[in-house]
This record gives C-alpha cells, sequence and structure tokens, in this order.
C-alpha cells in the first residue's frame, strides 16, 4: 500500500451548486504535495472533505488504505489537519490545546509532555505556551495548530494555506518541517496560492479549476519545456490572462486618478 | 457628511433586519409565522392574567378599585424597570462593546463619536434586549388590563409606545451605570461587584422572607418618607402609570405627565449620549487591553499537570471564563430567591402550581449548569459551536464517543452542583430530593430533545446553524421546554394521587409505593427517550458538517 490519499470520484454539491465535480487524486506516501487552484476552486473544500469536516456527495476517499467513510477512526488516526483559519479553544493554554489535541489521537505520557515542549521551543513559543490562547496573535495560533496536528506523527498531514499568518521565520521553519516529514516517509497535502512554495518544496502538484482538475503532475512537467515559470502556467490554466490583468488594473488606476 | 453617515448606519441596520427576516418568501412567511405564534401565546397570557386581575378587584370594596389599579399599573412599569436595567447591564460588555463590526466602523472617516452614539441608540431603542422584553413583559400584563377595565382602541394603540418611551429611560440608566462602572474597575472587579449586589440583595430578601415582615415595610415607608428625594427618581414611572390609567379611561390629564415623560426620555437619552462620546472609547480601548491582560494570565496552569481528557478540558474552560460564572451566579441568586419564595409561602394551589414550581427549579438548575459550563457564544451561535468542534471531528473519534464525552460535560457538573441545592432544599423545607431529581430528570430529556430536534431540523432537509427557519429554530429553541411540565406531572401523580379522581385504584396504596410506580414510570419514559436520542445524536454527529 502505497498511497497516503486515494481520492476516487469525489463530487461534493451544496445544494444545487457543484463545488467539486467528481475528481480523482492519488498521492503517494513520501511526498509533498501542492494543490493550487484560484479562490473558489474547491481547494478547501476537498481538504475538509478529506478531513471528514463535510460528506462527500459521491465517491470514496481512503486514507493510507482505510475508508474514510468505512473505516473513519483508523482514517483520521493517521491524519493530521490544520485549516486556514484555525479556530482554537481560547480558554486553553498553547500547552494545554496541544496535549488534548495530541490525547484525541491517543499519545499519552511523559514523551509527549517533552515533545509539546520541543515543539514550542522550535517554533519560538516556549514563553508563550503557558499563556492562554486567547491572548495569541494570528501567527501564534496558526503555530499552535501546526504543531498541535504534528504531534501524533500523522502519516499524511493536511494543510490549507501552511504559511499564511507567519512570519518569514517561521514560514521558512514550516517549509523546513515539510521536508523533513517527506524524508521520514510521511506525506503533505498542502494547499498554497504561493507559488514559490509550491516551486520549491512540492515535488507533484494539482491545480483545480471550478471544481475539475486540470492538471496533476510534477512541477517540472506542468511548466513544460518552454521555461514558463508556475505562475504564467497557473494563470493560463484557470483563464486568467496575464495581459488582460494589466489591461484591468490600468484602467481601474486611470478612474481612480 | 454626518448626515451621510447617520443614513449609511440606518441603512446597515434595516439591510441586516431585512435579509434576517424578511429577504425572501420562505423567511416572509415564516416571520409572519412566528409573529402569529407569538401573538396567539400573548392572547393567551392575557385572557389568563385578565381572570387574575378580575379576582384580584373583586375582592377589594369598590371605592378601592381605582387605587388597586394605580398600583397594579406602578407594579407592571416598575417589573418591568427592573427587568430591562437588569437585561441591559447583563447585555451591555457582550451587545454594545464587543461586537464585531467596531473595529471596521472605527476604521472607516465616520466620527467615532457618531459610532458610538447610534450604537448606543440602537442596542436601547432597537436590540432585542429592550424590544423583546417589553413584548414579553409588557404586552401582556398592559394589554389584560385593558381588557379588564374595557379601555378603548386609544389605549392598544398608544399603551406600548408608552411603556417604550418609559424604557428608554431605564435602559439608557443600565447602560450609563455599566460604563461607569467600567470606568472605574475592570471587568473582573465588576463581577465581583455584581456578586457582592447579589449577596447583599439574598441576605435582604432572606431577612425581608424570614422577618417581620409588617415592620420592616414600615421602616421602609419610613425612610422613604425622610428621602422624598428618592421619588424624583421614580418620577418617569409616575408619569408613564399616569399615561397609561388616563388612556384606560380613568379621569387624569394626559398631557403633563406625556410632557414630563418625554422630557426625562429625551432629556436622558441626550445626557447619555453625551457621556457615551466622552467615555466609550476609553473604556473600550481599556477593556480590549484588559482582555489581553486577563487572557494572557493563566491561573493555576501546572507545567507538567494533570491532563486528564476532554470532559476536564471542557470544564476548564468553562470555569476560566468569568462571563459565564456572572451568568451562574445570577442565575444562582434568582434560584435561591425563588425557593426561599418557595417554601416561605408554601402556596396550597394544587397540582399544577406544585408541577409549574418544580419545572421553573428544574429549568434554572439546567439553566445554572449550560450557563456556567456552555460558553454564551456557543449558545447563542451555531456557527462558533461548529467551529470549536472542527478538532474533535477530525480526530478519531466516533459519534457515540462525541455523544458520550458532550453528555459527561453537562451531567456530571450537574450532579456536583446539584448537592449544594439538595443541603440546601433539605435545610429549607425536606424537600430537596424532590426538588433535585427532578431537575436532573428534567435536564436529561431536555438533552435528548435537543438531539432529537437536531435529527428533526436535519432531516426536514432544513440547514443547522444560523440559517435555520424561525419557525424551526423557535421549535428547536423553546419545545424542550414543553417537556417540564409533562415529565413532571407524573411525578405530581405520585404526589397528589389521593386527589385526583381518576386515580382511585391508587387510594389503597400507600403514597410510597405510589411514589415509586409513578417515578418508574417517569424513569422508563426518560430511557424510552435516551436510548434512541443517544444513537441519533451519534449518527447526526458522524454526519455533521462543519
Amino acid at each position: 500500500m502505497n498511497s497516503a490519499l486515494e481520492i476516487k470520484g469525489l463530487k461534493k454539491n451544496y445544494g444545487n451548486f457543484t463545488a467539486i465535480k467528481g475528481i480523482d487524486l492519488e498521492v503517494k506516501r513520501g511526498e509533498v504535495f501542492g494543490f493550487l487552484g484560484p479562490n473558489g476552486a474547491g481547494k478547501t473544500t476537498t481538504i475538509k472533505t478529506c478531513a471528514g469536516l463535510l460528506q462527500p456527495t459521491e465517491g470514496n476517499i481512503s486514507i493510507c488504505g482505510f475508508d474514510l467513510q468505512k473505516q473513519g477512526s483508523k482514517a483520521k488516526k493517521n491524519l493530521g489537519y490544520v485549516p486556514d483559519d484555525p479556530y482554537l479553544y481560547e480558554k486553553l493554554t498553547g500547552r494545554e490545546y496541544a496535549l488534548f489535541s495530541a490525547r484525541l489521537y491517543g499519545e499519552n505520557g511523559q514523551k509527549l509532555t517533552s515533545r509539546v515542549e520541543e515543539y514550542f521551543e522550535l517554533f519560538e513559543m516556549k514563553e508563550d505556551m503557558d499563556k492562554l490562547i486567547g491572548g495569541y496573535s494570528r501567527g501564534m495560533r496558526q503555530k499552535t495548530a501546526i504543531i498541535s496536528a504534528l504531534l501524533h506523527r500523522p502519516a499524511l498531514l493536511m494543510v490549507d494555506e501552511p504559511t499564511a499568518n507567519l512570519d518569514p521565520k517561521s514560514a521558512r521553519l514550516v517549509k523546513d518541517i515539510f521536508q523533513n516529514w517527506k524524508d521520514q516517509n510521511r506525506t503533505v497535502f498542502m494547499s498554497t496560492h504561493v507559488m514559490e512554495i509550491a516551486e520549491n518544496l512540492c515535488d507533484r502538484i494539482g491545480i483545480i479549476h471550478k471544481g475539475e482538475i486540470l492538471a496533476v503532475d510534477s512541477v517540472e512537467k506542468i511548466k513544460g519545456a518552454e521555461g514558463s515559470s508556475l505562475e504564467e502556467v497557473f494563470l493560463q490554466l484557470t483563464g486568467a490572462k496575464d495581459s488582460e490583468i494589466r489591461e484591468m488594473i490600468n484602467e481601474l488606476m486611470e478612474d481612480t486618478d | 457628511m454626518i448626515l451621510r453617515h447617520i443614513s449609511l448606519l440606518i441603512g446597515k441596520e434595516i439591510l441586516i433586519v431585512r435579509n434576517a427576516y424578511f429577504s425572501s418568501h420562505k423567511k416572509i412567511l415564516s416571520t409572519l409565522g412566528v409573529g402569529a405564534v407569538f401573538f396567539l401565546i400573548m392572547l393567551a397570557v392575557i385572557s389568563s392574567l385578565r381572570r387574575g386581575f378580575n379576582s384580584l378587584l373583586e375582592a377589594i370594596p369598590p371605592e378601592m378599585a381605582e387605587t388597586a389599579m394605580v398600583s397594579l399599573v406602578a407594579v407592571i412599569f416598575l417589573w418591568l424597570t427592573a427587568i430591562i436595567f437588569l437585561s441591559v447591564v447583563m447585555d451591555s460588555q457582550k451587545k454594545f462593546f464587543h461586537t464585531a463590526d467596531l473595529e471596521l466602523l472605527m476604521a472607516t472617516p465616520v466620527s467615532p463619536g457618531l459610532v458610538f452614539s447610534f450604537r448606543f441608540l440602537i442596542f436601547v431603542l432597537f436590540s432585542s434586549t429592550t424590544l423583546s422584553q417589553l413584548l414579553i413583559f409588557g404586552f401582556g400584563p398592559l394589554f389584560a388590563l385593558g381588557r379588564v377595565v374595557g379601555a378603548g382602541i386609544d389605549f392598544y394603540l398608544l399603551a406600548l409606545p408608552v411603556a417604550y418611551l418609559y424604557l428608554i429611560i431605564p435602559a439608557a440608566l443600565g447602560i450609563l451605570l455599566i460604563m461607569i462602572l467600567l470606568k472605574f474597575f475592570s471587568p473582573k472587579g465588576i463581577f465581583r461587584i455584581a456578586g457582592l449586589f447579589n449577596i447583599v440583595m439574598t441576605v435582604a430578601w432572606i431577612a425581608f422572607i424570614t422577618g417581620d415582615q409588617g415592620r420592616i415595610l414600615a421602616f421602609i415607608v419610613e425612610k422613604l418618607g425622610e428621602w422624598d428625594f428618592l421619588f424624583y427618581l421614580l418620577r418617569p414611572l409616575d408619569a408613564a402609570s399616569e399615561i397609561t390609567m388616563g388612556l384606560m379611561g380613568f379621569e387624569i390629564s394626559l398631557w403633563r405627565p406625556f410632557g414630563e415623560l418625554s422630557l426625562f426620555a429625551i432629556g436622558g437619552l441626550g445626557i447619555a449620549v453625551y457621556i457615551i462620546r466622552k467615555l466609550y472609547y476609553p473604556i473600550y480601548d481599556r477593556l480590549k487591553s484588559v482582555t489581553v491582560q486577563e487572557k494572557k494570565y493563566s491561573p493555576g496552569v501546572k507545567k507538567t499537570g494533570f491532563q486528564p481528557g476532554v470532559v476536564l478540558t471542557e470544564w476548564k474552560m468553562a470555569i476560566r471564563n468569568y462571563e459565564m460564572a456572572q451568568g451562574a451566579l445570577g442565575m444562582g441568586t434568582m434560584l435561591l430567591a425563588y425557593f426561599f419564595v418557595l417554601f416561605s409561602i408554601k402556596p396550597e394551589g394544587g397540582v399544577l402550581p406544585f408541577l409549574l414550581n418544580l419545572g421553573i427549579v428544574g429549568f434554572c438548575t439546567g439553566t445554572i449548569v449550560s450557563i456556567f459550563l456552555t460558553p454564551a457564544a456557543i449558545l447563542e451561535d451555531q456557527e462558533v459551536r461548529k467551529r470549536q468542534y472542527w478538532l474533535l471531528k477530525v480526530s478519531p473519534i466516533n459519534g457515540k464517543t462525541a455523544v458520550n464525552l458532550y453528555w459527561q460535560s453537562f451531567f456530571l457538573p450537574q450532579l456536583i452542583l446539584g448537592i449544594p441545592f439538595l443541603a440546601l432544599g433539605h435545610w429549607m423545607g425536606g424537600n430537596g430530593l424532590r426538588l433535585f431529581f427532578p431537575a436532573v430528570l428534567v435536564f436529561l430529556v431536555m438533552q435528548t430533545t435537543n438531539s432529537f430536534l437536531a435529527y428533526l431540523v436535519e432531516y426536514a432537509g432544513f440547514a443547522w446553524g444560523n440559517n435555520v427557519s424561525p419557525i424551526i429554530r423557535f421549535l428547536r429553541d423553546f419545545a424542550p421546554i414543553l417537556f417540564y411540565p409533562v415529565f413532571l406531572f407524573f411525578l405530581g401523580l405520585g404526589y397528589f394521587y389521593d386527589r385526583l379522581a381518576f386515580l382511585v385504584f391508587l387510594h389503597s396504596m400507600s403514597q410510597q409505593t405510589v411514589l415509586v410506580l409513578s417515578g418508574g414510570l417517569l424513569l422508563i419514559l426518560i430511557i424510552l427517550i435516551l436510548v434512541p436520542g443517544r444513537k441519533k445524536t451519534a449518527e447526526f454527529w458522524e454526519r455533521m458538517e462543519l
């Protein structure tokens, strides 16, 4: 069994609106997979459905070979999830939240306690880990959510916009952690709008637009032989032409003047 | 520019109301439906109150009727004053200072003074805090009085607007009080002051109930005579009562009290707006920084301490939330006062009043626990609940475990908190068990009903959360309350079997036997609801989308 995540025919409707139109995707163990797409393309819906927060209208999702619908607990045990705007319990401290989260996954003991301290130290939050989350900045909340998702060492880490709210140093740290995760034959599945991250960190990327996957391949193959940048390819695939965008901006600026 | 900003702010409020209640045919129908249900309930309340007022008036000599009517009107307004004042004090921190759109508005070119004044006026004049209290506690009693005296159409058209005009005064005073307190004390300090105030009030209440009430009243009247300046403070109440009496048809001039009341209301609003423009920003700023400082303080957090699990974590979060503790203290005081009334007056009203009494005690106990253990934001906003549950939802916990954890979080503290109530009940009248067990049973039933309703809401195809239709929301929020009389009825059968004719077949048994039978029946009924309720809730959890 080599797949960390397997999506087959996934469809998700919100009332009459179809957000995901029957996508298939396989993410292997030991790879960093980037999920790209414009706003409203279906990235977060896909990730939330894979995390069990939304029910698929059609299709199947397997995490490390466990069917999310039929073997939910086993599948989720292998999953770590960081939402794009994590809501954390404001009346818990960072340390308490991290311990609470890890214990939900069956982690326990002195080893866990030390691991929590190590992670907070790594993210330069050791001094703040015993303060209530209610007093944290957005960046600190994001770091706490990432720490909590790593503690049970999941085989598949799903992260929605991993570097949102993070300062450059912390963003770099997160990238290094993802690299390290991959070296341990674990998988990272992340959505991002930052092309630089996708280009430098991801082994493969998938581009989703209007609920359909337009391309899945390695960064090099998607960029093609012409030497285009990933940004240009992305804009072309998602229907936004660089020259048209510039023209619209110019018109708007003239109107403003 | 100011007028433009005012119109924009008003426009925003209108849009919010329109989108919430009138944006589609479905919503309009639902809003009208809820309005009709409310109106029907109010008609029943008016009819019941009218009978009560009539019997009261029949019991006194005719020459005293007008005096009695004056007292009744004054009591209604006094009651409204207390309710509105306390509601505003309790709600203002949450609804007046901590509102999500304030930072947005403060970043716009609208003058902060205008933003604060507008927020104040909206809160006093149009918030649910004042309007709902007026409708719930003013509409019924005033219209019932109108029916008793056979008032004309002008009374029905003008009584509520007059009450509304009057209620601006206690609402504005409530906000001013909280603002002045916040100027000098932290929110935690105010909580302590409120706690102290509650204790003083409770002690005074106990002294009144258990002491020589005639002597105490004589003492109060004597002191009021010495401090007659206090009556000037109650002048608006007098004016509102006089207008209401005049509208009912009594020979009282309307213009003078109306002028006085308008002067007090408009003048009071003007002064309040002036003070708020001066005080709001420093307080808002201070509240924000105080919040951060207080939140950074983590009481009793051990570095490598005992972390036993979800249930304790839920409690820990709840106990750290002093806003909930404040609510719990308020409810606790109310309950305490209620106990004293119940046991001191000893009403001999038969089965129905007894069941209602038990129901109120059960409801209060359940509410205290809910307030104490459920963050206010979760009670009010399902979306927040959804957001809070994402972690549990993505972790390897199945629906049954989640329901078990949820129930343990609610029921265990109720049992623990129930022990002091039990002791109190025994101390006051030897009825602790009688009061406590129905409360626990009813709370169990209420939780199950909630889960059933959640299931029904979803099954019926309505979205769970804030988008749910007003009728379903109304049912979801209020239907569980209907279970109180129904379930307590079974216990009532046990207590009053010898008074109820259709239970004649039980008359040869001892009361203990009948109590065991009725209690057993109640227990069976609860199990019949709890077991499938738990299953359905677990299924709901599995399918719930966040």
